[in-house]
């Protein structure tokens, strides 16, 4: 089998919804934005010899419908003859794509494939604009395939008994981790910094047009403590525990990579920064759909050889803390590992494109930290769960 | 009427001129709400944030915002601040030249006051009237440094506290005034704003304010010598006297027992000549809480009661014992007349019955009453030029009292109570003798209830006076009569008037105007009866409530009989009187007003349009009780939701049926007419008017216009596009979600698919095209699907038996 090799894997900063930066960006320009970078850190590359472009949209509706990889190829101004696939794994869609793009190309199929993903939360909401109930769902008895995030949430922090307390200190050590990060500048190398414009109403039925560059991401909070975390009301449950402030953030972002061949890297003479070891999905119960790495993460390690002690870093999407923790107790994980510089809680979680923004600041984070193996987890609605195993290459 | 009031200026935005601004801005006028220039912004970020570029106009602006949270609400719908433009005194006094009517409620200091009329006499067009809202000051000496042009346009508006939701308006006429702007200005606001307009001469805290105060001060007296407890106090003077609940005591605190000793004060300062000059002084315990900061609902609720939590952590009220000084467990004391009492309906039987009586509570009624009476008499030439009319109505009014002194002394017997005063050796008036008829016909008969007072007695002058009948009053009656004879058809349940021109009036008058068999009998004939001989019907009333909904013991009744047939026809021939007042070849216009719920908000759906009152409390609120609108209610929603969809094109009916399912599934009540329409339980063709009292002729000219114009039936809904199976589902998985986030009972869910069923059109494919009919037989389905459930049994067993809905 051949390799698959990691090259350029790039993020717009997250912004956070509705009232963020990125909340009028088409998350189709958002890619795109993101795929020109990466082919501008690649000059030696030929655009025409990329195969493809698999973009993860978790609501692929709206301004993210009509196939929205193709449009981001497109409007990333790749040669048409690059086509493009839209791939719909929930949250864990950015994942996905690299991973779909990895077996292709090891298995001779393709070259080089742009895979990530992108999500505009302001612009398509969760569940899209239409949601239509399903009969043989709901008087089949399955009722609880449709059981809200929230609520999946509230069943796991009961069932694998996660404190209201240790929710909330999880939530501010991810604030804490990602501010600091901030603050130091360390997710400088992995973003690429996107133009934004706004168009409001002017003076006499003018329109202004306020341009600006975003490239840092707007979700942490350095002020918030445990005691304001601790005195939010539960969001989803008369009585819960998962509050707005121990859940992910809505956000808008995009994050994309190249994918190619050993014959790419030497044609191109490229320096990538990984090679794409492992991946795997798992099912779970929907009620419980947060405790899907505990199923996904043994079975990529198996796949690729390797155990949890071979792992030096983990980015494990905290859609919640309450299935965070979980995850981390159940597969006793070594806290420390896991997310150095904050995660959803903080930095907000743009859904399909979250998998591809954490295997970004996975692989940074390794180069920074001289690491060889690290792991990328995400919990899927519906009950899923995804991991992928990835080895830097110093 | 001449005055075009179509912008308006308050000056001064403290709590009372924001609230006075937003009744207005209510009322659809434009409103400039300016105070004190402010230098720098506010230092508070947040603060700073609402204000942004305005900051010369913070307080005008903070004082909007701050409507937002006042309570009881000021506003009738948070869409109505876009009519209030803040501003201030110095960039913006300009706009005044393009307002129509300046109220001044600036501080009450008589140097400030002077400068800002100045100021308003500067900037002003020559002849809009100015009034100034002052509750004690002389107008005579506010407007003494100006002309007699501006004494011609100069007078007081009184508006009572909370202006939105109290009647009163008292108008202080200046001697100088054009007594035609006044009259005009007067007539404005009636139809405009709603209010009750009271004229009071220019002494010392007005009318409703001299007596209302004074009636406190005296129980303050007799509650000492009678020893008697706060909270005995408030036993006596609420419910009982035919006052409302807060009583004395109550109403201080919410008042603020600060506010409530200024104004007592100012007329023992004042008042030198007062007879009863030193009640005015507060008591000592009194003085003690306000040197304490102890004001009432202000001060964290300390005040006459304190709010507390026991030894489980449940909230308590106390009370203040002033003899030492604590507060203590409320013990009101029991009378031996007290159960008889509550049995009686009738205020003036009942406060007859009680002066049968000599224990202290009734002894503390009689002497209150007494002295509360004679004051009135006394003071009767002094503050309202001898019109009795004008005092009893201000206390109504103002301090929601069912009868005034005066209609009290009356219809207690005026001789009885005359000879009982004299016993007691009360000073009175040298004109009060015995014989003396305040009001013609006397209150509480039958002729009062059709005409009203027609004449009065000018005390001091000895003399009647006529008084004419409002234009817009009809005195509908309460109960079925055979007095009046307007009446055209009646039974127990309802009657239909002949209110004239050709209109007809259809008119409930059961106990609390809730729908049962007679109101549905009737409404059927006077159809027929309208379509003959009538242009239009006006579906509307006089009492309190327009309908507290369907009469729940039929129901339930026949459910505990098993006759569920029964049942069916009973909502068949609802659902078929709707049907014929919304397909009738007239037009109809129903007045919903106070509470209008369930089946009577699936009546005064079903005419062709509305006019609200500003107060309306609207809903269609059967999941409550276990049930879902069936008489049309669910329909008319739904049918409502497609319209709106079907206006564009391919445009989904979901996001309408929604606001619908909401509506109906959350049983939401409105807070106020606008928000009955805003939150889309009235349609586009429904119209707010705050002047309850001139709803009905309203709707009467309504009717009228429509007629005039060639009114046309709706049209029958036939081939109605519906969103089906899929639709219930989607419902079904949000309630699924709700009952896990334990937001709603399983039971709630269960009965919520059954409101999302009629709504989405029943189980069908989506897109299935069914007529109106089938919407209607699908409600009649839910219904008796429901009427079945054990759960919905004892929801409406609970409801009878509480009042309150059961979560079960």
């Amino acid at each position: 089998m051949r390799t698959a090799y990691i090259v350029s894997p790039l993020r717009s900063a997250v912004g956070k919804a509705f009232r963020g930066s990125l909340r009028s960006k088409r998350p189709d320009d958002l890619c795109a934005d993101v795929i020109r970078a990466i082919i501008k850190a690649n000059p030696s590359v030929d655009p025409a010899a990329i195969d493809d472009v698999f973009v993860g949209c978790a609501m692929p509706e709206a301004e993210q419908g009509m196939n929205v990889a193709r449009f981001a190829g497109l409007l990333s101004d790749l040669p048409q003859s690059v086509g493009g696939v839209t791939v719909n794994r929930f949250c864990s869609s950015g994942l996905q794509t690299i991973a779909m793009a990895a077996f292709q190309v090891q298995a001779g199929g393709a070259e080089c494939i742009l895979a990530g993903g992108t999500e505009s939360m302001s612009l398509v909401p969760m569940m899209g604009h239409k949601p239509v109930g399903s009969r043989t769902i709901l008087k089949g008895g399955r009722e609880d395939y449709y059981l809200g995030m929230g609520l999946t949430a509230e069943n796991v922090s009961k069932d694998y008994k996660v404190s209201r307390e240790d929710q909330d200190r999880f939530s501010f050590e991810s604030h804490q981790k990602a501010a600091k990060a901030i603050e130091s500048g360390l997710f400088k190398e992995e973003i690429v910094p996107v133009p934004v414009s706004f168009r409001v109403p002017g003076a006499n039925g003018s329109v202004q047009i306020q341009e600006g560059l975003f490239d840092t991401d707007e979700g942490p909070r350095a002020d918030t403590s445990i005691e304001a975390l601790g005195g939010l009301r539960a969001a989803f449950k008369t009585g819960g525990f998962v509050t707005a402030g121990n859940s992910s953030q809505m956000s808008d972002g995009a994050a994309m990579c190249m994918v190619v061949s050993e014959d790419f890297v030497k044609r191109f003479n490229l320096k990538p920064m990984a090679r794409f070891v492992s991946f795997a999905v798992a099912g779970v119960p929907p009620r419980v759909m947060g405790i899907g790495p505990i199923e996904a993460i043994p079975r990529a390690l198996r796949l690729g050889g390797l155990t949890l002690k071979d792992l030096e870093r983990i980015e494990l999407n905290e859609a919640f803390a309450a299935q965070a923790l979980a995850v981390l107790r159940h597969l006793d994980i070594d806290p420390k590992l896991v997310n150095p510089t904050g995660g959803a809680i903080a930095l907000g979680h743009p859904l399909g494109a979250t998998g591809a923004k954490l295997t970004s600041t996975l692989l940074h984070g390794m180069k920074r930290d001289r690491q060889k193996y690290g792991l990328v987890s995400m919990c899927i609605g519906t009950g899923m769960g995804a991991a992928g195993v990835f080895e830097y290459l110093s | 009427m001449s005055l075009k009031i179509r912008r308006v200026a308050v000056l001064g935005a403290g709590v009372m001129g924001a609230q006075i601004a937003a009744h207005l801005a209510a009322a659809g006028v434009r409103t400039h709400l300016l105070d004190l220039p402010s230098e720098a912004p506010p230092k508070d970020p947040k603060l700073a944030k609402v204000v942004g570029k305005r900051f010369r106009s913070t307080n005008a602006i903070l004082a909007i915002e701050n409507l937002k949270r006042l309570k009881p609400a000021p506003l009738a719908s948070e869409s109505i601040l876009a009519n209030i433009l803040p501003g201030n005194f110095d960039d913006d006094i300009s706009v005044l030249q393009e307002c129509d009517w300046v109220i001044e409620v600036v501080a009450e200091r008589l140097d400030i006051k002077k400068s800002m009329l100045k100021k308003i006499s500067e900037n002003t067009k020559p002849h809009i009237p100015i009034t100034t809202n002052t509750s004690g000051l002389s107008l005579v000496k506010m407007s003494e440094d100006l002309d007699e042009y501006f004494h011609r346009r100069f007078f007081g508006t009184h508006f009572f506290n909370p202006p939105r939701y109290m009647k009163l308006l008292e108008i202080i006429p200046h001697p100088a005034n054009d007594k035609k702007l006044v009259q005009d200005l007067a007539a404005w606001i009636e139809q405009n704003l709603g209010k009750g307009i009271v004229y009071a001469k220019d002494t010392i805290n007005f009318i409703a304010n001299r007596i209302g105060v004074f009636n406190m001060m005296c129980s303050f007296k007799h509650m000492d010598d009678l020893k008697l407890s706060i909270e005995t106090v408030d036993a006596l003077t609420g419910k009982t006297m035919g006052r409302p609940s807060s009583a004395t005591f109550r109403t201080m605190d919410v008042v603020g027992i600060d506010t409530f000793a200024h104004v007592s004060k100012n007329v023992h300062q004042y008042a030198p000549q007062d007879p009863y000059r030193e009640l005015f002084t507060p008591p000592k315990w009194i003085e003690t809480l306000i040197a304490r900061g102890s004001l009432g609902q202000k001060s964290n609720s300390v005040g006459a009661y304190k709010k507390a939590s026991d030894d489980k952590g449940q909230t308590v009220i106390l009370a203040y014992r002033p003899e030492n000084d604590t507060y203590v467990e409320q013990a009101p004391a029991s009378f031996a007349w007290a159960d008889g009492a509550k049995k009686i309906s009738n205020l003036y039987d009942r406060l007859k019955f009680i002066l049968g009586h000599d224990d202290a509570g009734a002894q503390f009624i009689w002497r209150t009453l007494r002295d509360t009476m004679a004051y009135s008499a006394i003071l009767l030439e002094e503050i309202a030029d001898n019109s009795p009319l004008a005092i009893d109505n201000g206390i109504k009014w103002g301090f929601n009292w069912e009868a005034g002194p005066f209609e009290l002394w009356q219809a207690l017997g005026f001789d009885d109570i005359l000879a009982r005063m004299q016993k007691d050796g009360v000073k009175l008036p040298a004109w009060v003798k015995p014989g003396i008829k305040f009001y013609k016909p006397a209150p509480n008969t039958p002729e009062w209830s059709l005409t009203g007072p027609t004449a009065q007695y000018l005390g001091a002058q000895a003399r009647d006076q006529g008084i004419a009948k409002p234009v817009h009053s009809f005195y509908l009656p309460q109960r079925q009569t055979s007095d009046d004879r307007r009446v055209v058809l009646s039974n127990a349940g309802a009657s239909l008037l002949d209110i004239e021109d050709g209109v007809a009036c259809l008119v409930f008058h059961t106990k609390m105007n809730a729908i049962n068999d007679d109101i549905v009998d009737l409404t059927l004939k006077a159809v027929e009866k309208v379509k003959s001989d009538f242009a239009g019907l006006v579906i509307g009333n006089d009492a309190e409530v327009f309908s507290a909904g369907a009469d729940l013991k039929q129901i339930l009744g026949a459910i505990k009989e098993q006759k569920f047939d029964a049942i069916d026809s009973l909502i068949r021939r609802f659902q078929g009187v709707m049907q014929m007042i919304k397909y009738a070849p007239f037009p109809s216009v129903s007045c919903p007003q106070g509470l209008v719920l369930g089946g009577g908000c699936e009546f005064s759906l079903h005419a062709s349009e509305q006019i609200i009152a500003g107060d309306t409390f609207a809903g269609l609120v059967e999941v409550g009780v276990g049930l879902i609108p069936a008489g049309g209610g669910t329909k008319e929603l739904a049918l409502r939701a497609y319209n709106y969809a079907s206006l564009g094109d391919n445009v989904d009916p979901m996001p309408f049926l929604q606001r619908a399912f909401m509506l109906i599934g959350m049983a939401k009540t409105s807070t106020s007419g606008l928000e009955a329409i805003e939150m889309g339980l009235y349609g586009q063709k429904a119209r707010v008017s705050l002047a309850r009292d001139f709803q009905i002729l309203k709707a009467k000219k309504r009717i009228l216009a429509l007629a005039e114009d060639g009114y046309q039936a709706p049209i029958p809904v036939t081939q109605l596009k519906v969103v089906g199976d899929p639709g219930i589902q989607t419902f079904n998985m949000a309630l699924y979600n709700m009952v896990q986030g334990r937001q709603i009972s399983p039971y709630d869910a269960f009965v919520g698919e059954k409101v999302a069923t009629v709504l989405c059109g029943g189980e069908v494919d989506g897109g299935s095209i069914v007529s109106e009919e089938y919407l209607l037989e699908l409600e009649r389905r839910v219904f008796l699907e429901l009427c079945r459930e054990t759960k919905t049994q004892e929801r409406i067993e609970h409801m009878l038996k509480t009042g309150k809905p059961l979560r079960n």
